[in-house]
């Protein structure tokens, strides 16, 4: 049989505990292709990809590479194999020059000290290969635009020889312009003689630059497909597992005359530098409003302002009816503001304590007397949302950082529901948890809205959003783009906002 | 591979990870014992009260040290000025007490003045949000500075039946009164750990600071009452060996414990990035410490060469204790 396959992977099995990460996927790369992998959060997509970089061993099944039977233990060997990742966030060295960054570790030497000309002028070379001129190759990396840094990142991954790229979101933080630059050099490439494998969300960039689709659900394999025989619509039932019409309908039943509650929380032009800009939010006791917006369009911004993280450098915020001046998020917390991070593992757990302690940290003093902590209301605290959150932990003993992602999203919600919030903000809830777990935060969420509890969540799951909110409002380049009311809300309304930002085309006047 | 074969392989796994961590917990204790036997076994007359009374003794100021310590390091920062809080108490309580002001007032003078030094190390960490090392560095250089010239002069001494001096010697139920203090003070921390919000607070601060101002905790009071709690039990340290020796000596009183009570918070478990206060752990490091220097006297070894053999056991303790 003529191998025409730089990469198969055949029968990979990969579980966490309580988890089936992936069960006997295969999945094979042609040589000089554009190979997307496709599927919802939570599908396996990078899991097989850290499989493949060695970040993560399999359990079963084999892997090809360049007609070889690999098993790379880091992500080291895997980079020496020649296999590449570009990921999201760049694992480069921000305060190093551009030119150091590709050079990092094998940098050319002479009389054994770094031979700066040489350095910059391959550097520069290689970036020209690219397509990609007109870079001062030796200021730092972070002088440079996110497009640049990751051309860097690429540059790098070519002077290693790379036979398999891999990108992972590229473009979720690039402009389109940025983008279609990007696009350039996977061309170019191609044109080389290497492959890519593309994961993006973007449906749209997916179907531009890539040749073949890998499907993934829920840990299985679906199926691979020619572009040529796919459609937009097809893509997402496949990737859903549905007829895509029935499952971007709404969980929640239209509206339930909310908006004519009174306002929980009422903020009026809210600017913060150059991040957010004059937004208006208004959210009734026990709506559930959502915040599209792609990243960098000043969702987390907002979030933190509301909750007193970042000061705002105009506008006003009224929670409950009264005034709120935020400087600290202690302020806002008496007022009743309760704030899930959207990086639970930097802004959210603590990691070596119990999770009972992580319950309760918000809530030491109310659990105590004179300053002496009372182990026995603590531990009824957290029985009582273990329980009631159905929180998998072997007991409110065990340390934090050995739950899983869903359960450390539940334990971190309790810790507000046990504050009793008039407000709660969510910033990305569902982020990194698998299907089962999703569904039931997205219960929790609902049950506190029932409460009376106004909501705010933000997500760039577009699914999520419709599924959960009363009211949806869109954020572009740091302006309200639109606001959607039940009635209104569809997918396709969100990303004609999110597409025309804040250059309003007749659809996104909806703002009032 | 066949499922069961992972899923045993997995629980060796765990099984592994458990028994490291029992090394963990337990080696220092093992470790302690061992080379009390080593020792008991090579030095005639070790064991006996002598030994013990004058290895608590040596412990007293590293131990009380080590205690505040410990919480600085569990919220994730370090003190390395804490030798010379402890000559800044002794100054002033020595400058009170010479200038007759009598014993009260002058050891309350002293823990006032060590409370105040926590003060504006803990203030200029959580408000100025300043390095703690450099911090506790300026105090450690310029407040050894300031408690000479506190003092006004070199060195000053008591006469043997001075009210201070015999604060020293005091015995209670015949127990001298550096380890009734000793034990009331690892009894308070342990409560204070194991039972406070604020060890809490303490603890998480240290563990994801990000996360602890998010979810509410007041971070500027809390680190400062960390300095503070710190700096209070270096002045009682300081002033109590002013009253044991009979005399300050604001040049050297404290110096270089900053090394031994970080040592002794090391080999106790307590993390360098924060998180979990260990007291118990603090304790038998505190006494290994001071057990050496005994050891290494009762054996006759030279003053140098006793500091070297006490450089090798903490790395050898730090070994056993290390984290992967």
């Amino acid at each position: 049989m003529v191998e025409d396959c730089l990469l198969k992977m055949t029968g990979i099995c990969k579980a966490f505990p309580g988890v089936k990460a992936l069960q006997d996927v295969d999945f094979s790369v042609k040589y000089g292709q554009t190979h997307a992998l496709m599927g919802e959060n939570g599908a396996g997509k990078s899991t097989l990809i850290k499989v493949l970089t060695g970040i993560y061993q399999k359990d079963a099944g084999e892997i090809v590479f360049d007609a070889e039977s690999i098993a790379p233990t880091d992500a080291a060997q895997s980079q020496h194999m020649g296999i590449s990742t570009i990921y999201q966030e760049l694992n480069l060295a921000p305060c190093l020059s551009v030119a150091e960054n590709i050079f990092i570790g094998r940098e050319p030497k002479k009389y054994g000290l770094i031979d700066w000309k040489t350095i910059e002028s391959r550097a520069r070379s290689i970036l020209g290969d690219m397509g990609v001129t007109g870079v001062n190759v030796s200021r730092p990396l972070n002088e440079h635009s996110v497009a640049i840094q990751q051309m860097a990142a690429i540059a790098r991954a070519l002077s290693l020889d790379a036979k398999l790229l891999v990108m992972d979101e590229p473009t979720s933080s690039l402009s389109e312009t940025e983008a279609g630059l990007l696009f350039d050099v996977i061309r170019r490439v191609k044109a080389r003689g290497s492959s890519v494998i593309f994961i993006s969300h973007k449906m749209s960039e997916v179907f531009e630059i890539c040749d073949t689709a890998t499907i993934l659900r829920d840990g299985c394999l679906v199926g691979e497909y020619p572009m040529a025989d796919l459609t937009k619509l097809k893509m997402v039932s496949l990737m859903i597992g549905r007829d895509a019409t029935s499952v971007l309908h709404r969980k929640k039943e239209v509206s339930r005359g909310l908006d004519d509650r009174e306002l929980v929380l009422k903020a009026r032009g809210l600017s913060r530098a150059h991040r957010t800009k004059e937004i208006d939010i208004d959210i009734a006791g026990g709506q559930i409003l959502g915040v599209a917006g792609l990243l960098g369009s000043g969702r987390t911004e907002l979030a933190r302002i509301l909750f007193g993280d970042e000061i705002c450098d105009g506008g006003e915020i009224e929670i409950a009816g009264a005034a709120a001046h935020l400087r600290t998020p202690r302020d806002a917390i008496r007022l009743g503001v309760g704030f899930c991070s959207e990086d639970r593992k930097a802004e959210g757990v603590f990691p070596h304590m119990s999770v009972m302690e992580n319950m309760t940290a918000g809530i030491l003093g109310e659990l105590s007397a004179g300053g002496v902590l009372s182990r026995k209301a603590q531990m009824q605290v957290a029985q009582t949302y273990i329980d009631k959150l159905g929180i998998k932990t072997s007991g409110p003993d065990q340390r934090m950082g050995e739950l899983s992602g869903g359960n450390q999203q539940k334990v971190l919600l309790a810790r507000w529901l046990c504050k009793k919030p008039v407000l709660m903000i969510l910033d990305e809830p569902m982020r990194g948890i698998d299907l089962g777990a999703k569904s039931e935060i997205e219960d929790i969420i609902a049950d506190l809205a029932g409460k009376g509890v106004a909501v705010l969540m933000i997500s760039s799951e577009m699914e999520e959003l419709i599924r959960s909110c009363d009211k949806i409002v869109v954020l572009s380049e740091g302006r309200k783009a639109g606001q959607l009311t039940a009635r209104e809300i569809s997918e396709e309304r969100i990303v004609q906002m999110l597409a025309h930002g804040s250059h309003p085309g007749q659809e996104a006047v909806h703002a009032k | 591979m066949p499922n069961s074969a992972n899923t045993s392989a997995l629980g060796a796994f765990r099984r592994a990870i458990a028994q490291r961590q029992n090394v963990r917990n337990y080696g220092v204790w093992s470790f302690l014992l061992l080379s009390l036997g080593v020792t008991a076994w090579f030095t005639p007359g070790f064991l006996s009260w002598g030994t013990l009374d004058n290895t608590l003794i040596q412990a007293f100021p590293v131990l009380l040290v080590a205690l505040g310590m410990t919480m600085v390091m569990s919220s994730g920062g370090i003190d390395i000025s804490v030798g010379a809080i402890m000559a800044i108490a002794g100054a002033v309580s020595g400058r009170l007490y010479t200038s007759n002001a009598g014993l009260a007032p002058s050891v309350a003078g002293g823990i006032l003045a060590g409370g105040l030094c926590g003060l504006f190390n803990g203030t200029l960490i959580s408000k100025f949000k300043i390095q703690p090392i450099i911090v506790t560095l300026v105090v450690m250089i310029a407040g050894r500075g300031l408690a000479q010239t506190i003092l006004g002069k070199p060195s000053v001494s008591f006469s043997f039946n001075s009210s201070l001096n015999v604060l020293g010697q005091y015995k209670i139920a015949g127990l001298p009164i550096q380890i009734v203090i000793m034990i009331a003070a690892v009894a308070m921390m342990l409560f204070v750990v194991k039972k406070t919000v604020f060890a809490k607070h303490v603890e998480a601060i240290g563990d994801n600071p990000r996360a602890a101002r998010l979810v509410g905790i007041n971070i500027l009071r809390t680190t400062a009452c960390v300095y503070v709690l710190c700096s209070i039990l270096c002045a009682v340290a300081g002033i109590m060996k002013v009253a044991l020796t009979g005399g300050v000596n604001a040049a050297g009183l404290g110096k270089f414990i900053e090394l031994d009570a970080i040592a002794a918070v090391a080999i106790g478990g307590t993390s360098f990035s924060g998180g979990r206060a260990r007291i118990f752990g603090t304790v038998i490091g505190a006494v290994i410490i001071p057990l050496v220097t005994v050891i290494a006297g009762m054996n006759d070894m030279r003053d140098h060469h006793a500091m070297i053999f006490k450089a090798v056991i903490v790395i050898g303790v730090l070994l056993v204790r290390r984290e992967r």
